[in-house]
C-alpha cells in the first residue's frame, strides 16, 4: 500500500511550480467581547498548476475560512497566500468562487445570471449573452435561458452556479461544498460534470468538502483538516486513473482501500470535533 | 363545460352583486318611502346623478387633477427621500443606532395634526399639501427600505464582490433589487397615505381639490354631493391599487414558479 500513499508531497513541488501557496497561515476571530478564537493554524500548502484538490475535514473545521482566505475575502491574521509568486491582497478576477449556499439571483433569468459576471466587468450585452448561451447548451440547460431560478431543480441551479463562474474564465476554481444538500443522484450527475469540466479545462481546483467519497473521486490529492484550530493532519494523493466516473471510479479496489485508509485517520478528528462540541 | 373554479368564481362575483344591490336598494327605498331622511344621507340615485353633472360639465378634472398632483408629487418625493434614508442608515449602522429613538419618536407623531403647521408654513397652495403627503409616504417607506436593506442576503453580494463589483454595481445590481419586494410593499400602503394627507390637507385649508370639494359641499349642508366625491376618491384609490398590483406581477415575475 505504500506505493499508493505518499505522506506530505510537499516535496515535489518546487515554489515555482506551485500555482497556489499557502504560507504559515493563521487566523484568528475575536468576538464582540473580546474572547479570541484560533480557527486556522499554522496551516501551509502548496497546489500546483491543472491540480485537483480537495480539502476534507469535519464539520466546523474552518475549512470555509480557509477558502475564505485564499479567494481574499478575509485578511488571514498572520501568513499569506501567493498566485503564481504573488501575494493575494483582496479579490482577484484570476480566482473563482463557488459558494456553499444557493447564490443565484432570484430575480434573473438563467441568461442573465450567468452573464453577470461579464456585465460586471463591463462586456457589451450581445457579447455577454452569447458566451452565456454557449454554457448554457453545453451544460445541458438549453430552453431554460429565459428560466427564473425558483422554476428549476436543485441540480440544475448547481449547474447554473458552476458555468456562472466559468463565464469568467478564472484560472483557478475554489468551491466551498457546493454539492452538499443534494440527493445522491443529483450529486453524482454534477460529480461527473465537475470531472469533465477539469478533463477538458484542466483548471486548478480547490474543493472543500466533508464527503470523503466525493474528494477521492474528484481530487489529485486530498488535505485532511483537524478540528479547530484547524490545522493540516495528513495528505493523500489519488493516483486514480483519469479520466474518472463517479460511479465506476467507486467501485475500484484501489479507491476502496483509499477510502479506508483515510477514513481511519479521519475518524479520530471526528470524534474529536464532537467530543469538543 | 365549466371547471370547478370558474364555477366558484361565479358563484362569488353574483353573491357579491346581489349583496350590493340589496343594499342599495335599502337606501334608495328606504330614502324614497322616508324611512330615512335624504338630508343626512343623501340617495344612490342622486349621488349617480350628481357623478353624472359632475364629469358631463367636466367641473370635477381640475379637482381631481389637483389632489393627484398633491399625492402623487408627495408620494415620488416622500418614497425617494424614504428610500435614500433608509439605505444610508442600513449601511452606517452606528448612525441608526444614534438616531433611533429621535426616527422613532417623530414616526410616534400622528402625522396629520401636523397639517396646520404645514398650512402655516407653505402656505395654502399645493406645496403644504405635498408635504403632509411626503411625510406619511417617507416614514412608511423609510421602514420599508431600511429594512429591505438589512434583509439582503450578504451571500448574494459576496458572489457580485468575488466578481469584482464596486459600490455602484453591488448596489444596482444586489441591493435594489433585492429590496423591491419590500419597496413595492411600502409602496402600497404609502399610496392610500399619500392620498389621505393630500385630501387631509385641503380639509385644513384650500380653495380647490376633492378634499376641498367634500369640505366645502359639506358646509353648505350638500350630503349628495359630499358622497359623490367620496365615490370618486374610492374609484381613484382602486385604479391606484391596481396599478400597483400590475407593477407587482411585473417586477416580481421570478417570484411565481411554474407549478
Amino acid at each position: 500500500m505504500s506505493n499508493i500513499l505518499m505522506l506530505k508531497p510537499l516535496a515535489n513541488l518546487v515554489e515555482k511550480d506551485s500555482k497556489l501557496w499557502v504560507r504559515d497561515l493563521n487566523q484568528v476571530f475575536t468576538a464582540t467581547n473580546g474572547k479570541t478564537t484560533a480557527a486556522i493554524k499554522n496551516v501551509n500548502l502548496q497546489i500546483a498548476d491543472q491540480e485537483f484538490v480537495a480539502i476534507v475535514g469535519p464539520s466546523g473545521c474552518g475549512k470555509s475560512t480557509l477558502l475564505n482566505i485564499l479567494a481574499g475575502l478575509i485578511k488571514p491574521s498572520k501568513g499569506e497566500v501567493l498566485l503564481d509568486g504573488i501575494t493575494i491582497n483582496g479579490i482577484s478576477s484570476r480566482i473563482g468562487y463557488m459558494s456553499q449556499a444557493d447564490s443565484l439571483l432570484p430575480w434573473r433569468t438563467v441568461l442573465d445570471n450567468v452573464a453577470i459576471g461579464l456585465e460586471i466587468k463591463g462586456v457589451p450585452k450581445a457579447e455577454r449573452n452569447s458566451v452565456a448561451r454557449e454554457l448554457i447548451a453545453r451544460t445541458g440547460l438549453k430552453g431554460f435561458e429565459d428560466s427564473y431560478p425558483s422554476e428549476l431543480s436543485g441540480g440544475m441551479r448547481k449547474r447554473v452556479a458552476i458555468i456562472r463562474i466559468l463565464a469568467l474564465d478564472p484560472e483557478i476554481l475554489f468551491m466551498d461544498e457546493p454539492f452538499g444538500a443534494l440527493d445522491v443522484l443529483t450529486k453524482e450527475m454534477l460529480q461527473d460534470d465537475i470531472l469533465k469540466l477539469w478533463q477538458e479545462t484542466k483548471k486548478t481546483i480547490v474543493f472543500v468538502t466533508h464527503d470523503l467519497t466525493e474528494a477521492i473521486t474528484l481530487a489529485d490529492r486530498v488535505v485532511l483538516m483537524t478540528s479547530r484550530p484547524s490545522t493540516i493532519k495528513s495528505e493523500y494523493n489519488i493516483p486514480l486513473e483519469r479520466p474518472r466516473s463517479a460511479l465506476e471510479t467507486r467501485f475500484d479496489p484501489q479507491f476502496v482501500e483509499l477510502q479506508k485508509l483515510i477514513w481511519n485517520d479521519l475518524r479520530t478528528e471526528v470524534i474529536m470535533a464532537k467530543g469538543g462540541e | 363545460m365549466l371547471s370547478a373554479s370558474v364555477k366558484n368564481k361565479v358563484t362569488i362575483y353574483s353573491w357579491r352583486i346581489l349583496i350590493t344591490t340589496v343594499l342599495l336598494s335599502i337606501w334608495e327605498l328606504g330614502v324614497r318611502y322616508k324611512a330615512f331622511d335624504a338630508f343626512y344621507i343623501s340617495q344612490p340615485s342622486e349621488i349617480f346623478n350628481d357623478l353624472i353633472t359632475l364629469f358631463a360639465t367636466g367641473e370635477v378634472f381640475p379637482h381631481i387633477a389637483i389632489t393627484m398632483e398633491e399625492a402623487l408629487l408627495g408620494l415620488v418625493i416622500g418614497t425617494i427621500a424614504g428610500v435614500t434614508v433608509g439605505f444610508v442608515l442600513g449601511k452606517f449602522e452606528p448612525v441608526a443606532k444614534v438616531l433611533d429613538p429621535i426616527i422613532m419618536a417623530l414616526y410616534g407623531i400622528p402625522k396629520l395634526t401636523l397639517g396646520p403647521l404645514f398650512i402655516l408654513w407653505f402656505g395654502m397652495g399645493i406645496k403644504s399639501k405635498v408635504f403632509i403627503a411626503l411625510i406619511s409616504v417617507f416614514f412608511l417607506t423609510f421602514f420599508s427600505a431600511y429594512s429591505g436593506f438589512k434583509n439582503v442576503s450578504p451571500n448574494l453580494i459576496n458572489t457580485v464582490k468575488l466578481m469584482g463589483a464596486t459600490q455602484g454595481q453591488i448596489l444596482r445590481k444586489i441591493i435594489i433589487p433585492s429590496c423591491v419586494p419590500w419597496l413595492l410593499n411600502g409602496l402600497r400602503t404609502s399610496l392610500g397615505a399619500a392620498l389621505l394627507g393630500a385630501i387631509v390637507g385641503e380639509y385644513i385649508a384650500a380653495n380647490s381639490g376633492l378634499g376641498w370639494m367634500v369640505s366645502n359641499a359639506s358646509g353648505m349642508y350638500n350630503t349628495t354631493r359630499v358622497l359623490s366625491t367620496i365615490v370618486i376618491l374610492s374609484a381613484l384609490m382602486a385604479i391606484l391599487n391596481y396599478c400597483v398590483t400590475l407593477l407587482d406581477n411585473r417586477l416580481l415575475k421570478w417570484r411565481v414558479s411554474t407549478e
